[in-house]
């Protein structure tokens, strides 16, 4: 088995006109782990995550992504990839169905397949309601439901996840994770971003915190949390974002 | 390959099909008849074009039409795409990236696209080209010249589109190319004000150069063979490939985050401007003053509201001109005497949809703020009207300052005759109130009162 990191950079770096939203990044995620990738709003998460998923070109440092470097070996490793990213990359005329359909051919599976499997996605994730629904009028839960159902249909050795859960229901965020965490008992990586911390707490072995594009934390859930502290404390003490309501004396 | 390209066909024709009504029956069906009416007129001209272009005996008129007539096929085919894409009926291959595709596999299906948004124009060079292939007086190998400029067409059209979806994504650049582009609907009518109408006849009925394509490809697709124009097609063709792919690469380089940052770099423009924001807490108390200040605020910064303010003294002054001081008018005419007026008239036709068809203003977001907030309705409307009226009052100086630079005839009477105009908006608002969502183009969104509200006025 291959034993190379599944996500390894090395000094990112993205550069907005004079502003570094990711700035020196190191990241190593090792294989079969689920990683989760926290940070406070402006932070630089989705920079980061656009950069992996090749969205976005970075101004400085490299990216290995299941052992290979990136943008040389992009196609390779884009088959092994599966991605749950921010709403811009969903094709809003299209239907659910039609959109897991073409997204498994364009991983490289049969027609007959893809539609066979898109079938059963979507009746998984009970999206085939309304087969008829066109992407653009579905709530944000059902677009990070569909999403999700793409990024499964090729069965991918990484998912990349921007927000999975934002605006999902309890039933189908359950659903979801079940399905991630059975996908990494059988060897997949899955490196998410999120806010809700209970979630990444109960999910993920392993955690990293970035604030203002640099790393402040990495490391095992476990070595995190000390004693009776929960990963939100451990969150706050870390970027920092203790600010009392008590200062503002009017309120 | 294969099987990645026909999916990404597939998508562009469920897009193209799913933009259309899908619920409503009644709506498909008429959507259906439009499509079939619109392909049909073209269908028919392409027949026509095979019906003409198979007589032999015209074929001495056809060296003096064909090359115009491919010009015109040149100028749809670069247009069409565009406004394909701003109505998002075209497949965004951008989002494609994160799919295992190779780059050179992602612009051969680009360019495949282009066909798909110009089926018109290649319903036309079908119909040609079996006209000419039937001709008995033109050689059986001269038609392939169109499918040369077909593929020159595609290739152009695909790097064209990829320019302009990029300018179009950076702010200010984005209105000035739009303003350009209008300005641009506008140049014949200015050329032949400037009186260029002898060049410009000499241009379309002259002998046309060698050097275009679309001469060359008239030239060879009548059989009429040259080195030097088979030449210049070709080299047309590699330049407008180099082109294409060019604009391709750099479109899926593009970083639409990174140009977005730029634009909103200028922190210090926003803070020089400040002070004309607020002007309005000088003269009025909160919450009026507040409500102004917000409105000023807010227009000023909606590109669609931008737009429609600068066209109203460049683009308005430019397109009445020829009708008022043309040759063709005469000293005094009723254009010639109001032509502030007229200009002013227009102008606030352009500002309307933003300023004073809509009761709510253009805002349509703070609408649900201004029924939660402690704030009398009336005050709203007055916040929004005084708004309105200031931006109306510096439209018109701004067309009467450009006419005074410009030395058109103006008196003091003609530049109150205009100021006068201002009250009409709040007159017709008051009594036709309806509402406009910002967030949507052209009159679809104001419906029947969006549509009809110009004739009102």
């Amino acid at each position: 088995m291959d034993t190379a990191a599944a996500i390894q950079t090395r000094n990112l770096r993205k550069v907005y006109g004079t502003k570094a939203a990711v700035d020196g990044l190191d990241l190593n995620v090792p294989r079969g782990c689920f990683f989760g990738f926290l940070g406070p709003n402006g932070a630089g998460k989705t920079t980061t995550i656009r950069m992996l998923m090749g969205l976005a070109p970075p101004t400085s440092g490299s990216i290995e992504l299941l052992g290979l470097p990136m943008p040389e070996h992009s196609l390779e490793v884009k088959g092994k990839i599966g991605l749950v990213p921010d709403e811009s990359l969903l094709f809003d005329h299209l239907t659910g169905f039609e959109f897991t359909e073409f997204v498994g051919r364009m991983y490289g599976l049969a027609r007959p397949l893809a539609k066979e499997r898109s079938r059963e996605l979507l009746a998984l994730f009970e999206l085939d309601s309304e087969p008829g629904k066109l992407i653009g009028d579905y709530s944000k839960g059902m677009r990070k439901r569909v999403a999700m159902a793409a990024a499964l249909i090729h069965r991918p050795e990484l998912f990349l996840l921007d927000e999975p859960f934002e605006g999902v229901d309890a039933v189908g965020a359950r659903l979801m994770k079940e399905i991630l965490l059975e996908q990494v008992r059988h060897g997949a990586t899955v490196f998410l971003t999120s806010h809700v911390l209970e979630v990444v707490e109960r999910l993920c072995d392993r955690v990293a915190i970035i604030q203002e594009g640099k790393l402040v934390l990495s490391g095992a859930m476990a070595e995190l949390r000390s004693g009776s502290e929960t990963l939100e404390d451990v969150f706050v003490r870390v970027v920092g974002a203790e600010r009392p309501a008590e200062s503002l004396d009017w309120l | 390959m294969w099987n990645q390209a026909s999916a990404i066909l597939w998508a562009q024709w469920r897009t193209l099909r799913n933009y259309f009504p899908r619920s409503n029956k009644a709506g498909y069906f008429f959507s259906g008849i439009l499509s079939a009416a619109w392909y049909g007129i073209f269908a028919y001209f392409a027949f026509l074009a095979a019906v003409l272009l198979a007589r032999p005996e015209e074929i001495d008129a056809f060296r003096r039409l064909l090359p115009g007539a491919l010009l015109i096929c040149f100028l749809y085919w670069q247009v069409v795409p565009v406004l394909m894409a701003s109505l998002g009926s075209s497949l965004d291959i951008r989002k494609l990236l994160v799919y295992p595709i190779p780059h050179t596999e992602l612009f051969t299906l680009e360019v495949l696209l282009r066909i798909s948004t110009g089926i018109e124009m290649l319903l036309l060079m079908t119909g040609a080209g079996i006209g000419l292939l039937i001709n008995p007086k033109v050689p059986l190998w001269a038609p392939l010249s169109l499918v040369v400029f077909v593929v020159f067409n595609l290739c152009c059209s695909a790097g064209v589109r990829d320019l302009l979806v990029r300018l179009l994504a950076r702010k200010r650049i984005r209105e000035l190319v739009v303003f350009l582009l209008v300005i641009a609907a506008a140049l014949p009518q200015l050329l032949l004000f400037r009186g260029s109408e002898g060049r410009l006849r000499s241009f379309f009925a002259g002998e046309p150069s060698m050097f275009w394509p679309w001469t060359s490809a008239a030239q060879l697709a009548l059989g009429d063979f040259s080195l030097a124009g088979a030449a210049i097609l070709l080299a047309w063709t590699a330049a407008a490939y180099v082109f294409g792919r060019w604009q391709f690469e750099r479109g899926l380089r593009f970083d639409l985050a990174a140009a977005a940052s730029q634009g909103a770099s200028n922190r210090q423009r926003a803070s020089r401007l400040d002070w004309f924001y607020r002007l309005p807490n000088l003269l009025l108390r909160d919450p009026l003053a507040a409500l102004v200040e917000k409105e000023l605020r807010f227009l000023s910064r909606a590109p669609r509201f931008r737009l429609v303010f600068l066209m109203g003294f460049s683009f308005g002054l430019l397109i009445w001109a020829p009708m008022a001081f043309g040759r063709a008018s005469s000293q005094h005419s009723l254009l010639t005497d109001n032509y502030l007026t007229f200009v002013t008239v227009y102008a606030l036709l352009l500002l309307s949809d933003a300023l004073f068809w809509n009761c709510f203003g253009f805002d349509r977001s703070a609408v649900q703020f201004y029924f939660t907030a402690p704030v009398k309705i009336a005050t709203i409307f007055r916040g929004k009207n005084i708004a309105a009226g200031f931006l109306v009052l510096l439209e018109i100086t701004a067309i009467s300052s450009v006419c005074a630079l410009l030395r058109l005839p103006l008196g003091l009477a003609h530049i109150a005759e205009a100021f006068s105009v201002a009250c009409v908006p709040h007159c017709v608002e008051r009594a036709h109130p309806s509402p406009v969502d910002a967030g949507l183009p052209g009159f679809a969104d104001t419906g029947s009162a969006g549509v009809f509200g110009p004739l009102r006025f």
